[in-house]
């Protein structure tokens, strides 16, 4: 393995076990790094201590929802002067008020589910560079 | 070879949502049958006491749409949208229902397991046409 490679993050906040097992399996092939939170306060508190290049945030999740969790990332972010880490919604939604929640909130994009590989992908894509090689399994 | 035949599910849903890959199918397969049944009692239970009823029906429904339960997961949704409006009686209703479409559903997540490989499912052996999903 070449030492100089980085693998982007991507941290996956969901409450389903196996709507993050699917991301993570999709994402992990594709050479990301997943990490994963079950709530809200578990990624903010993962994010606090972790850089990461991409962040997945479900909507509606227990102990606290993905909007309450977006805030509190885009205020500290503003507070420490870090830097805008992209926040991709994951939601059952399509309405226009539950995209306007998601944008309010300061989430910077949307994949409604189900969603197809090509979808995530193409999601993740429109944020970061794909990486050129798999990770190593952990 | 059994002829195998789905009516509640479609596993060519599930296998086209993982890349087409049989282990990661057969993986997130068995994390349905593990963690569909708690989460359906939760939702009776919801269904008792009026309370988290909407996020109960949500939380399954995501794990049914996965599997490719498509009039489970419309149940549910319905479920869903009565309680979050405050119509707690819909639910009730719709129990007896949305319990055999999930006992079926469990059971033939079972037989994809053993059953599917990828390759052996024609159209007509799946009652939901892949299009109706693919439109979601």
């Amino acid at each position: 393995m070449n030492l100089s490679t980085r693998y982007p993050r991507v941290l996956v906040a969901e409450d389903m076990e196996m709507s993050r097992q699917l991301v993570r399996l999709l994402l992990t092939s594709r050479g990301f790094i997943v990490d994963e939170a079950e709530n809200g306060l578990q990624a903010l508190e993962l994010s606090e201590h972790g850089h990461y290049d991409l962040i997945f945030m479900d909507c509606l999740m227990p102990v606290m929802d993905g909007y309450e969790a977006t805030r509190r990332l885009r205020e500290r972010e503003a507070a420490t002067g870090c830097q805008r880490t992209p926040v991709i919604a994951f939601t059952g939604c399509t309405l226009g008020s539950d995209l306007e929640l998601c944008n309010t909130a300061g989430m910077d994009d949307y994949l409604i589910k189900p969603f197809t590989p090509e979808v995530l992908v193409a999601a993740v894509a429109r944020w970061i560079a794909m990486p050129s090689a798999p990770a190593p399994r952990p | 070879m059994p002829q195998t035949s789905y009516h509640c599910i479609d596993p060519r849903v599930l296998f086209r949502t993982v890349d087409n890959d049989i282990a990661s199918f057969r993986d997130l397969s068995r994390t349905y049958l593990e963690i569909a049944p708690p989460m359906f009692e939760r939702l009776e239970q919801a269904l008792q006491t009026g309370v988290g009823l909407a996020n109960a029906c949500h939380t399954l429904k995501g794990a049914t749409v996965l599997v490719g339960a498509v009039q489970l997961t419309d149940l549910l949704a319905a479920m869903e949208h009565a309680a979050r409006d405050g119509q707690k009686h819909e639910g009730v209703d719709l129990l007896p229902g949305l319990r055999r479409l999930f006992l079926l559903s469990l059971k033939e997540v079972r037989s994809s397991l053993v059953n599917f490989n990828g390759h052996t499912v024609s159209a007509a052996e799946v009652a939901v046409p892949m299009a109706s999903l693919e439109a979601r």
